[in-house]
């Protein structure tokens, strides 16, 4: 059966309210199909209201189209927009919904791309610099909504472990965590604005955090070079001694710090199994 | 009059929220039943799925999608109706529902509800389409009429005509939105009641009634506020006509607290009269069982028994 004309009006209204600028836009983009459907005007493909144009109507659809999705980016990048303002904000954000049009049936996924956009916008300015690695870390919130549940290691398991299986032991982190590194305080400046403290965009500094869930709640805990050192290592796969080794060269760290580091990592639920070379995952 | 499937009036619904999620669990209010966005729970094994599972222990669940895309000359998504199929099993939803629109061509997503044009060639594409989605998953579907700003001037047949033919052609139901309605026929000069008396009630399984925002010269479907009392004439006027049906309370934008939304639901006690539902026990799991009239029709224990179940996100 053929829909050669119902998908040629349909690439023709998609074309006239996507257009960046406005639907007059995109009808002059769409004049081509518009010809192909054997019309010249807006008001031969579409009717007038009676008491509205026709291409009063079809900038309805084209406002609401980018109103959706920039609300959908302002949800998910609430701190971002918070920092750069409102209309940067929806500037930068219509600039992406241009370059990266929706592809999936779920919204969930849409503002995926955002952080790395915002950082090749940011044509050496620091503010938007700044906002991109905000943007990861507000996306890492979002993948930990959504990311499958597993289970926490205990520390029963751990303590199982045979004297002769640690060299080779590994941890194997939970689906939920991610560890994230900034050239800016952003975990600091991220609390202060949950907390609706006071903020300004701040000057680089490194800072690292790990982003997880834990009863259905995300949590960020911040890290210290030493922690991110170790906590990188094990995420890399590395077996636990040879990440514990990293601070023998590089830190200073008091063995007993390292024990309570893996204390609140353990409580956090930051390891979901743990594997050696002739075991699989147990817990 | 029943519906063509026997699928059972479940009274006076709501729109499940992520702002209302804490006063349900904590509160168990008592609401007949809750109809669900379907893609608030796809694309996600995380905290959306985990309330909702709580939530569907409680009640029942009915699930209305927005990106079907039935009118689209794109090809179906099948992994999309794979994850709708598994969501619906997952919540034992009692029915599911989309709209009669496209939501985008050429592999992009638009996630809005287009209008399509009212023809002939229209007609046989989404059929067939409906047609197909029903044997994939094995249920009936519903299409609701959707709110419309645009008439394409190829339509042959105006949007009445083009819904209840197409329910007819593919045997599917109709999710009768009578807030849409009003708008359309408002924004097209048409008689909304004219509109009602051309749908085939024995088709119409569920109502939405929800606010909207008035112009001047045209009408939005925004879903904010409450409802206008010539929409709820419009339901209570469609109400009788099909002898009851499930009906749902819309709110999407500005969205109240719950008692607030729910209190404009149960308006709509005063335009109809809805069976009396046993209070479930918190513990008693919604099922099948609870919301199919089995007892009507061999076509509604045949479709039953084959059934097991303002862009929303989970706020971090």
């Amino acid at each position: 059966m053929s829909t050669n004309r119902l998908r040629s009006l349909e690439a023709w209204f998609q074309t006239v309210i996507t257009h960046p600028i406005d639907a007059r836009h995109g009808a002059e983009e769409a004049e081509d199909i518009a010809r192909q459907l054997g019309h010249g005007r807006v008001d031969e493909i579409v009717t007038s209201g009676p008491a509205i144009s026709a291409e009063a109507r079809l900038e309805l659809y084209h406002y609401a189209y980018h109103a959706r999705l920039v609300e959908c980016l302002a949800d998910d990048f609430a701190a971002v927009q918070d920092a750069i303002g409102e209309r940067a904000f929806e500037e930068i954000a219509r600039q992406y919904i241009a370059a990266h049009p929706s592809t999936h049936p779920n919204l969930n996924a849409f503002g995926a791309q955002f952080p790395e956009f915002l950082r090749t916008r940011a044509n050496g300015r620091s503010d938007v610099r700044f906002a991109a690695e905000l943007a990861r870390l507000e996306w890492a919130v979002v993948e930990a909504i959504h990311a499958p549940e597993s289970a926490a290691l205990s520390a029963e398991a751990l303590a199982s472990v045979s004297a002769e299986a640690w060299p080779t032991l590994r941890l194997l982190p939970s689906s939920t965590l991610q560890r994230l590194m900034f050239d800016y305080p952003v975990n600091r400046y991220f609390q202060a604005y949950m907390n609706d403290d006071p903020i300004e965009i701040p000057a680089p500094e490194w800072s690292a955090v790990a982003v997880y869930r834990q009863d259905w709640r995300v949590y960020r805990m911040p890290l210290t070079r030493s922690m991110d050192n170790v906590l990188g290592a094990i995420l890399r796969g590395q077996p636990l001694i040879e990440a514990l080794s990293v601070l023998d060269a590089e830190d200073e760290v008091d063995p007993e710090d390292v024990t309570t580091w893996f204390k609140e990592w353990m409580a956090s639920g930051f390891f979901s199994g743990l594997s050696t070379p002739s075991e699989t995952a147990a817990r | 009059m029943n519906n063509r499937w026997g699928l059972k009036n479940l009274g006076v619904g709501l729109g499940l929220r992520t702002a209302h999620y804490g006063t349900i669990l904590a509160d168990d209010p008592p609401v007949d039943w809750f109809e669900i966005i379907s893609e608030n729970y796809m694309q996600t094994e995380g905290r959306p799925l985990y309330m909702l599972d709580q939530i569907a222990e409680r009640y029942p669940i009915v699930m209305h999608g927005v990106s079907m895309s039935i009118g689209s000359t794109d090809p179906l998504d099948e992994a999309y109706l794979r994850a709708l199929r598994a969501l619906k099993k997952r919540v034992r939803a009692a029915w599911l529902s989309d709209h009669l629109c496209w939501t985008g061509v050429a592999g992009k997503h638009v996630h809005d509800l287009l209008p399509l044009p009212y023809t002939e060639e229209a007609l046989r594409h989404v059929t067939e389409r409906v047609r197909y989605v029903q044997d994939f998953l094995d249920a009936p579907i519903l299409l609701e009429n959707p709110s419309t700003y645009i008439e394409f001037q190829g339509s042959t047949m105006p949007e009445y005509e083009f819904l209840s033919r197409l329910a007819e052609d593919a045997d599917c139901g109709i999710l009768l939105d009578l807030n849409n309605i009003y708008v359309s026929c408002f924004n097209h000069g048409y008689d909304p009641h004219a509109y009602l008396d051309a749908i085939p009630m024995d088709r119409v399984v569920q109502f939405h009634v929800a606010g909207h925002t008035n112009c001047g010269t045209h009408l939005i479907d925004t879903h904010i506020g409450p409802v206008i009392d010539p929409v709820w004439t419009l339901f209570r006027e469609a109400y009788e006509r099909t002898g009851g049906r499930s009906m749902l309370l819309e709110w999407d934008a500005e969205i109240p607290s719950f008692e607030e939304t729910h209190k404009e639901a149960l308006k709509a006690h005063r335009f109809a009269t809805f069976p009396k539902r046993p209070r479930r026990s918190p513990n008693t799991p919604a099922g099948p069982a609870d919301t199919a009239d089995t007892a009507d029709t061999a076509d509604a224990a045949d479709a039953q028994a084959s059934t097991s179940t303002p862009p929303s996100k989970d706020a971090p």
